[in-house]
Protein backbone atom coordinates (compact mmCIF):
# COMPACT_ATOMS: atom_id res chain seq x y z
CA UNK A 1 0.00 0.00 0.00
CA UNK A 2 0.89 4.12 -0.85
CA UNK A 3 0.20 4.21 3.11
CA UNK A 4 3.27 2.60 3.83
CA UNK A 5 5.49 5.15 2.24
CA UNK A 6 3.77 7.55 3.89
CA UNK A 7 4.03 6.05 7.48
CA UNK A 8 7.89 4.92 6.68
CA UNK A 9 8.51 8.81 5.45
CA UNK A 10 6.97 9.99 9.12
CA UNK A 11 9.30 7.26 10.72
CA UNK A 12 12.29 8.37 8.77
CA UNK A 13 11.20 12.17 9.91
CA UNK A 14 10.81 11.47 13.45
CA UNK A 15 14.07 9.41 13.99
CA UNK A 16 16.32 12.33 12.49
CA UNK A 17 14.11 15.05 14.63
CA UNK A 18 14.63 12.80 17.60
CA UNK A 19 18.66 12.98 17.08
CA UNK A 20 18.30 17.17 17.34
CA UNK A 21 15.46 16.84 20.14
CA UNK A 22 15.57 13.92 22.22
CA UNK A 23 12.90 14.63 24.39
CA UNK A 24 9.90 14.77 21.79
CA UNK A 25 7.63 13.24 23.74
CA UNK A 26 4.12 13.66 21.39
CA UNK A 27 3.72 14.32 17.60
CA UNK A 28 0.35 14.98 15.73
CA UNK A 29 -0.33 13.48 12.94
CA UNK A 30 -2.23 16.23 10.76
CA UNK A 31 -4.23 14.52 7.71
CA UNK A 32 -5.55 16.72 4.64
CA UNK A 33 -8.91 15.62 3.44
CA UNK A 34 -7.35 16.33 0.00
CA UNK A 35 -5.14 13.37 -0.10
CA UNK A 36 -7.84 10.95 1.67
CA UNK A 37 -5.29 8.51 3.17
CA UNK A 38 -6.73 5.55 5.03
CA UNK A 39 -6.06 6.31 8.94
CA UNK A 40 -7.00 2.59 9.80
CA UNK A 41 -3.77 1.67 7.71
CA UNK A 42 -1.60 4.18 8.43
CA UNK A 43 -1.85 3.25 12.03
CA UNK A 44 -1.40 -0.09 11.54
CA UNK A 45 2.10 0.78 9.83
CA UNK A 46 2.78 3.29 12.13
CA UNK A 47 2.02 0.54 15.35
CA UNK A 48 4.66 -1.65 13.39
CA UNK A 49 7.26 0.72 13.26
CA UNK A 50 7.34 3.22 15.91
CA UNK A 51 7.93 1.28 18.69
CA UNK A 52 11.75 0.13 17.27
CA UNK A 53 12.39 4.09 15.97
CA UNK A 54 10.75 5.97 18.61
CA UNK A 55 9.70 4.38 21.73
CA UNK A 56 7.89 6.40 24.11
CA UNK A 57 6.67 8.76 21.37
CA UNK A 58 2.77 8.72 21.33
CA UNK A 59 1.26 10.18 18.43
CA UNK A 60 -1.84 11.12 17.85
CA UNK A 61 -4.06 11.96 14.54
CA UNK A 62 -6.47 14.86 12.98
CA UNK A 63 -7.84 15.58 10.27
CA UNK A 64 -8.04 19.19 8.15
CA UNK A 65 -11.00 19.71 5.73
CA UNK A 66 -9.78 20.83 2.22
CA UNK A 67 -9.53 24.55 1.52
CA UNK A 68 -9.42 25.76 -2.08
CA UNK A 69 -9.13 29.69 -2.67
CA UNK A 70 -9.34 30.78 -6.44
CA UNK A 71 -6.49 32.92 -7.68
CA UNK A 72 -8.23 34.47 -10.11
CA UNK A 73 -11.72 35.89 -8.28
CA UNK A 74 -10.85 34.85 -4.81
CA UNK A 75 -13.86 32.21 -4.19
CA UNK A 76 -13.24 29.50 -1.29
CA UNK A 77 -14.44 25.94 -1.42
CA UNK A 78 -14.62 22.80 0.01
CA UNK A 79 -14.80 19.30 -1.50
CA UNK A 80 -18.13 19.07 -0.68
CA UNK A 81 -18.44 22.01 -3.43
CA UNK A 82 -17.30 19.39 -6.32
CA UNK A 83 -17.73 15.68 -8.03
CA UNK A 84 -15.36 13.33 -8.02
CA UNK A 85 -15.07 10.23 -9.63
CA UNK A 86 -13.73 7.63 -7.51
CA UNK A 87 -10.71 7.49 -10.21
CA UNK A 88 -10.14 11.31 -9.56
CA UNK A 89 -10.50 10.51 -5.96
CA UNK A 90 -7.45 8.00 -6.39
CA UNK A 91 -5.65 9.83 -8.26
CA UNK A 92 -5.37 12.93 -6.36
CA UNK A 93 -4.62 9.94 -3.48
CA UNK A 94 -1.78 9.57 -4.87
CA UNK A 95 -0.77 13.00 -5.55
CA UNK A 96 -2.77 15.87 -4.26
CA UNK A 97 -1.64 18.47 -7.20
CA UNK A 98 -3.79 16.52 -9.41
CA UNK A 99 -6.62 17.96 -7.90
CA UNK A 100 -6.29 20.54 -11.14
CA UNK A 101 -6.62 18.23 -13.23
CA UNK A 102 -10.05 17.80 -12.42
CA UNK A 103 -11.16 20.46 -10.57
CA UNK A 104 -12.34 24.06 -11.50
CA UNK A 105 -13.33 27.63 -9.58
CA UNK A 106 -16.72 26.21 -9.24
CA UNK A 107 -17.30 30.22 -9.38
CA UNK A 108 -15.48 31.54 -12.10
CA UNK A 109 -14.07 28.39 -14.11
CA UNK A 110 -10.61 28.62 -12.98
CA UNK A 111 -7.79 26.01 -12.75
CA UNK A 112 -5.45 28.76 -11.02
CA UNK A 113 -6.35 28.39 -7.32
CA UNK A 114 -4.23 26.98 -4.22
CA UNK A 115 -4.65 24.33 -2.02
CA UNK A 116 -5.62 27.03 1.48
CA UNK A 117 -5.30 23.88 3.82
CA UNK A 118 -5.88 20.20 4.10
CA UNK A 119 -3.69 18.99 1.50
CA UNK A 120 -1.60 16.20 2.83
CA UNK A 121 0.23 15.00 5.71
CA UNK A 122 2.06 16.90 8.53
CA UNK A 123 3.61 16.29 11.88
CA UNK A 124 3.64 18.70 14.82
CA UNK A 125 6.17 18.24 17.38
CA UNK A 126 5.18 18.92 21.08
CA UNK A 127 8.68 19.41 21.97
CA UNK A 128 9.39 19.14 26.20
CA UNK A 129 10.08 22.74 28.14
CA UNK A 130 13.77 22.33 28.82
CA UNK A 131 14.80 21.75 24.28
CA UNK B 1 6.88 24.45 22.43
CA UNK B 2 5.34 23.24 18.54
CA UNK B 3 7.26 22.76 16.02
CA UNK B 4 5.99 21.68 12.12
CA UNK B 5 7.53 19.53 9.89
CA UNK B 6 7.23 17.55 6.27
CA UNK B 7 7.62 14.12 6.87
CA UNK B 8 8.74 13.43 3.24
CA UNK B 9 11.95 14.98 2.75
CA UNK B 10 13.26 12.72 5.60
CA UNK B 11 12.21 9.55 3.47
CA UNK B 12 13.12 10.92 0.03
CA UNK B 13 16.99 11.60 1.40
CA UNK B 14 17.04 8.32 3.10
CA UNK B 15 16.31 6.29 -0.53
CA UNK B 16 18.65 8.52 -2.71
CA UNK B 17 21.30 8.68 -0.28
CA UNK B 18 21.70 4.85 -0.91
CA UNK B 19 21.77 5.36 -5.17
CA UNK B 20 23.22 7.26 -7.21
CA UNK B 21 20.77 9.87 -8.32
CA UNK B 22 21.46 11.70 -11.53
CA UNK B 23 19.38 15.21 -12.59
CA UNK B 24 19.19 16.34 -15.59
CA UNK B 25 18.73 20.02 -16.19
CA UNK B 26 19.17 22.93 -18.58
CA UNK B 27 18.89 26.36 -18.35
CA UNK B 28 16.72 26.32 -21.24
CA UNK B 29 13.45 24.75 -22.64
CA UNK B 30 13.80 22.69 -25.64
CA UNK B 31 17.18 21.58 -25.55
CA UNK B 32 17.03 18.27 -25.17
CA UNK B 33 16.47 17.36 -21.35
CA UNK B 34 14.02 14.64 -21.69
CA UNK B 35 15.72 13.05 -24.21
CA UNK B 36 19.04 12.86 -23.11
CA UNK B 37 17.49 11.55 -19.56
CA UNK B 38 15.17 8.90 -21.75
CA UNK B 39 18.77 7.90 -23.56
CA UNK B 40 21.02 7.55 -20.73
CA UNK B 41 17.92 5.63 -18.61
CA UNK B 42 18.12 3.44 -21.67
CA UNK B 43 22.53 3.10 -21.99
CA UNK B 44 22.39 2.22 -18.34
CA UNK B 45 19.47 -0.77 -18.66
CA UNK B 46 21.71 -2.06 -21.35
CA UNK B 47 24.76 -1.91 -19.11
CA UNK B 48 22.42 -4.55 -16.32
CA UNK B 49 21.49 -1.20 -14.30
CA UNK B 50 18.09 -0.76 -12.42
CA UNK B 51 17.52 2.84 -13.50
CA UNK B 52 14.72 4.43 -12.80
CA UNK B 53 13.68 7.67 -14.54
CA UNK B 54 11.06 9.85 -12.65
CA UNK B 55 9.71 12.78 -14.94
CA UNK B 56 9.47 15.52 -12.91
CA UNK B 57 8.70 18.49 -15.23
CA UNK B 58 5.27 18.45 -13.16
CA UNK B 59 2.94 20.65 -14.89
CA UNK B 60 4.11 19.77 -18.68
CA UNK B 61 5.17 15.79 -18.43
CA UNK B 62 5.75 14.33 -21.79
CA UNK B 63 8.56 12.03 -20.67
CA UNK B 64 5.68 9.12 -21.29
CA UNK B 65 5.77 9.49 -24.78
CA UNK B 66 9.41 9.03 -25.36
CA UNK B 67 8.84 5.74 -23.30
CA UNK B 68 5.80 4.86 -25.86
CA UNK B 69 3.44 4.54 -22.62
CA UNK B 70 -0.12 5.83 -22.53
CA UNK B 71 -0.60 7.68 -19.09
CA UNK B 72 -4.26 7.27 -19.95
CA UNK B 73 -4.47 3.29 -19.56
CA UNK B 74 -1.05 2.46 -17.53
CA UNK B 75 -1.21 2.89 -14.26
CA UNK B 76 1.34 2.81 -11.38
CA UNK B 77 0.91 -0.58 -9.26
CA UNK B 78 1.43 0.00 -5.30
CA UNK B 79 3.19 -2.12 -3.18
CA UNK B 80 5.14 -0.58 -0.54
CA UNK B 81 4.66 2.75 -2.13
CA UNK B 82 3.92 3.59 -5.93
CA UNK B 83 5.33 0.66 -7.85
CA UNK B 84 6.93 2.49 -10.80
CA UNK B 85 5.69 0.97 -14.32
CA UNK B 86 8.54 -0.72 -16.50
CA UNK B 87 9.68 -0.29 -19.87
CA UNK B 88 12.75 -2.26 -21.48
CA UNK B 89 14.01 -2.26 -18.25
CA UNK B 90 13.72 1.17 -17.09
CA UNK B 91 11.13 1.99 -14.03
CA UNK B 92 8.99 5.08 -14.66
CA UNK B 93 7.34 7.70 -12.71
CA UNK B 94 5.59 10.46 -13.53
CA UNK B 95 2.72 12.89 -12.50
CA UNK B 96 1.12 11.83 -15.66
CA UNK B 97 -0.67 8.94 -14.65
CA UNK B 98 -2.62 11.21 -12.16
CA UNK B 99 -3.43 13.91 -14.30
CA UNK B 100 -4.67 12.34 -17.69
CA UNK B 101 -3.48 14.82 -20.36
CA UNK B 102 -5.51 17.44 -18.61
CA UNK B 103 -4.10 20.74 -18.00
CA UNK B 104 -3.03 21.10 -14.39
CA UNK B 105 -1.59 24.57 -13.70
CA UNK B 106 0.74 24.73 -10.27
CA UNK B 107 2.40 27.82 -8.65
CA UNK B 108 5.85 27.62 -6.89
CA UNK B 109 4.89 25.77 -3.77
CA UNK B 110 2.51 23.18 -5.27
CA UNK B 111 4.95 22.34 -7.76
CA UNK B 112 7.58 21.65 -4.90
CA UNK B 113 4.79 19.75 -3.26
CA UNK B 114 3.90 17.18 -6.40
CA UNK B 115 7.70 16.64 -6.68
CA UNK B 116 8.02 15.92 -2.89
CA UNK B 117 4.92 13.81 -3.01
CA UNK B 118 6.22 11.69 -6.33
CA UNK B 119 9.90 11.58 -4.74
CA UNK B 120 8.50 10.36 -1.39
CA UNK B 121 5.82 7.80 -2.24
CA UNK B 122 7.38 5.52 -4.60
CA UNK B 123 8.67 2.38 -4.24
CA UNK B 124 12.52 2.19 -4.60
CA UNK B 125 13.35 -1.22 -4.08
CA UNK B 126 15.58 -2.90 -6.72
CA UNK B 127 16.08 0.09 -8.52
CA UNK B 128 20.06 1.51 -8.36
CA UNK B 129 19.89 4.91 -10.07
CA UNK B 130 17.64 7.19 -10.12
CA UNK B 131 17.21 9.41 -13.63
CA UNK B 132 15.69 12.54 -13.05
CA UNK B 133 14.27 15.12 -15.47
CA UNK B 134 13.52 17.98 -14.82
CA UNK B 135 11.91 21.78 -15.82
CA UNK B 136 13.73 24.26 -17.60
CA UNK B 137 15.30 27.21 -16.16
CA UNK B 138 16.48 28.09 -12.23
CA UNK B 139 12.80 27.73 -10.65
CA UNK B 140 10.97 26.05 -8.23
CA UNK B 141 11.50 22.59 -8.81
CA UNK B 142 15.56 22.74 -9.95
CA UNK B 143 16.24 24.51 -6.74
CA UNK B 144 14.25 22.22 -4.59
CA UNK B 145 15.85 19.12 -6.44
CA UNK B 146 18.87 20.54 -5.66
CA UNK B 147 17.70 21.20 -2.23
CA UNK B 148 16.51 17.58 -1.65
CA UNK B 149 18.80 15.29 -3.17
CA UNK B 150 22.05 14.35 -1.82
CA UNK B 151 24.96 14.35 -3.76
CA UNK B 152 23.48 14.49 -6.96
CA UNK B 153 24.90 13.49 -10.16
CA UNK B 154 24.30 16.60 -12.16
CA UNK B 155 23.66 17.13 -15.96
CA UNK B 156 23.00 20.30 -17.71
CA UNK B 157 22.25 19.48 -21.21
CA UNK B 158 22.26 22.80 -23.42
CA UNK B 159 22.64 23.54 -27.46
CA UNK B 160 25.81 25.01 -29.30
CA UNK B 161 24.14 28.65 -29.92
CA UNK B 162 25.14 31.73 -28.56
CA UNK B 163 21.46 32.33 -27.35
CA UNK B 164 21.65 29.01 -25.20
CA UNK B 165 25.64 29.72 -24.04
CA UNK B 166 24.48 32.98 -22.01
CA UNK B 167 21.98 31.33 -20.22
CA UNK B 168 24.84 28.26 -19.61
CA UNK B 169 26.96 30.37 -18.32
CA UNK B 170 24.61 32.38 -15.60
CA UNK B 171 22.98 28.41 -14.71
CA UNK B 172 26.42 26.90 -14.08
CA UNK B 173 27.33 30.25 -12.43
CA UNK B 174 24.45 29.41 -9.90
CA UNK B 175 25.60 25.77 -9.54
CA UNK B 176 29.51 27.06 -8.48
CA UNK B 177 28.30 29.29 -6.03
CA UNK B 178 25.77 26.76 -4.58
CA UNK B 179 29.33 24.57 -3.77
CA UNK B 180 28.08 22.02 -6.94
CA UNK B 181 31.81 22.25 -9.09
CA UNK B 182 30.97 18.61 -10.77
CA UNK B 183 28.09 19.29 -13.30
CA UNK B 184 28.86 17.64 -16.67
CA UNK B 185 27.71 19.99 -19.72
CA UNK B 186 26.26 18.19 -22.67
CA UNK B 187 25.83 19.75 -25.89
CA UNK B 188 22.91 18.51 -27.55
CA UNK B 189 22.06 18.85 -31.36
CA UNK B 190 25.34 19.33 -32.80
CA UNK B 191 25.02 20.53 -35.98
CA UNK B 192 28.65 20.29 -36.60
CA UNK B 193 31.94 18.66 -34.25
CA UNK B 194 32.52 20.37 -31.49
CA UNK B 195 35.58 20.31 -29.49
CA UNK B 196 33.59 18.74 -26.51
CA UNK B 197 33.65 15.42 -25.71
CA UNK B 198 30.08 15.66 -24.72
CA UNK B 199 28.54 16.57 -27.78
CA UNK B 200 25.61 14.33 -29.07
CA UNK B 201 24.48 15.32 -32.82
CA UNK B 202 21.72 16.68 -34.32
CA UNK B 203 19.95 13.57 -35.45
CA UNK B 204 16.83 13.58 -37.73
CA UNK B 205 16.29 9.68 -36.18
CA UNK B 206 15.43 11.23 -32.93
CA UNK B 207 11.87 12.35 -33.59
CA UNK B 208 11.08 9.47 -35.35
CA UNK B 209 12.32 7.42 -32.46
CA UNK B 210 10.20 8.41 -30.06
CA UNK B 211 8.04 6.33 -28.29
CA UNK B 212 9.80 3.28 -29.30
CA UNK B 213 13.02 2.01 -26.86
CA UNK B 214 14.43 -0.50 -29.89
CA UNK B 215 14.30 2.73 -32.36
CA UNK B 216 15.76 5.29 -29.73
CA UNK B 217 18.70 2.97 -29.28
CA UNK B 218 19.63 2.77 -32.97
CA UNK B 219 20.23 6.09 -33.23
CA UNK B 220 23.46 7.75 -33.90
CA UNK B 221 22.20 10.40 -31.32
CA UNK B 222 21.73 7.58 -28.71
CA UNK B 223 25.08 6.50 -29.58
CA UNK B 224 26.89 9.87 -28.12
CA UNK B 225 24.63 9.55 -24.83
CA UNK B 226 25.77 5.97 -24.73
CA UNK B 227 29.79 6.84 -24.80
CA UNK B 228 29.16 9.33 -21.80
CA UNK B 229 27.24 7.21 -19.64
CA UNK B 230 30.26 4.85 -20.08
CA UNK B 231 32.73 7.13 -19.58
CA UNK B 232 30.69 8.34 -16.41
CA UNK B 233 30.88 4.48 -15.50
CA UNK B 234 33.84 4.25 -16.26
CA UNK B 235 34.82 7.09 -13.71
CA UNK B 236 32.89 5.97 -10.86
CA UNK B 237 30.35 8.80 -11.33
CA UNK B 238 27.55 6.88 -11.92
N1 LIG C 1 19.90 14.97 -30.70
C1 LIG C 1 18.79 15.42 -31.29
N2 LIG C 1 18.70 15.46 -32.64
C2 LIG C 1 17.59 15.97 -33.24
N3 LIG C 1 16.52 16.43 -32.57
C3 LIG C 1 16.56 16.41 -31.23
C4 LIG C 1 17.68 15.89 -30.52
N4 LIG C 1 17.41 16.01 -29.18
C5 LIG C 1 16.20 16.56 -29.08
N5 LIG C 1 15.68 16.81 -30.32
C6 LIG C 1 14.39 17.48 -30.64
O1 LIG C 1 14.20 18.54 -29.75
C7 LIG C 1 12.89 18.53 -29.23
C8 LIG C 1 12.92 18.88 -27.75
O2 LIG C 1 13.51 17.79 -27.04
P1 LIG C 1 13.16 17.50 -25.53
O3 LIG C 1 11.70 17.49 -25.34
O4 LIG C 1 13.95 16.33 -25.12
O5 LIG C 1 13.75 18.83 -24.87
P2 LIG C 1 13.54 19.36 -23.37
O6 LIG C 1 14.75 20.14 -23.04
O7 LIG C 1 13.18 18.23 -22.48
O8 LIG C 1 12.28 20.31 -23.54
P3 LIG C 1 11.43 21.02 -22.36
O9 LIG C 1 12.25 22.18 -21.92
O10 LIG C 1 10.17 21.42 -23.03
O11 LIG C 1 11.26 20.00 -21.29
C9 LIG C 1 12.33 17.16 -29.50
O12 LIG C 1 11.01 17.24 -29.94
C10 LIG C 1 13.22 16.57 -30.57
O13 LIG C 1 12.57 16.60 -31.81
MG1 LIG D 1 11.52 18.07 -21.17
ZN1 LIG E 1 -12.59 31.66 -9.48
Amino acid sequence: MHEWAIANAIIRELERSLRSSPNIRKVRIVLGELQNIDEAVLRQYLDMMMGEVAPGVEYEIDHEEAVFECLRCGHRWTLRDVNLSDEEREAIHFVPEAVHAYVKCPKCGSRDYRVVKGRGVRLVYEVGENA
Amino acid sequence: MLREVDPRPARIRAELSQRKTIIVMGSKGGVGKTTVAAMMALALARKGRKPLLVDLDVTDPNMHIVLGLDPESQMPGETKGIAPLAVNGIGFLSIAPYTKGEPAPLRGDEAVNAVRELLAATDYTGYDTVIIDSPPGLGDVTMELLELIPNPVIIVVTTPSKLSADSLRRHLRLLEEMGYNEYIVIYNMARKPLDSPHAIPYDEGVEDAYGSMERLAVTEAFRAVEKIVEELIDKGTI
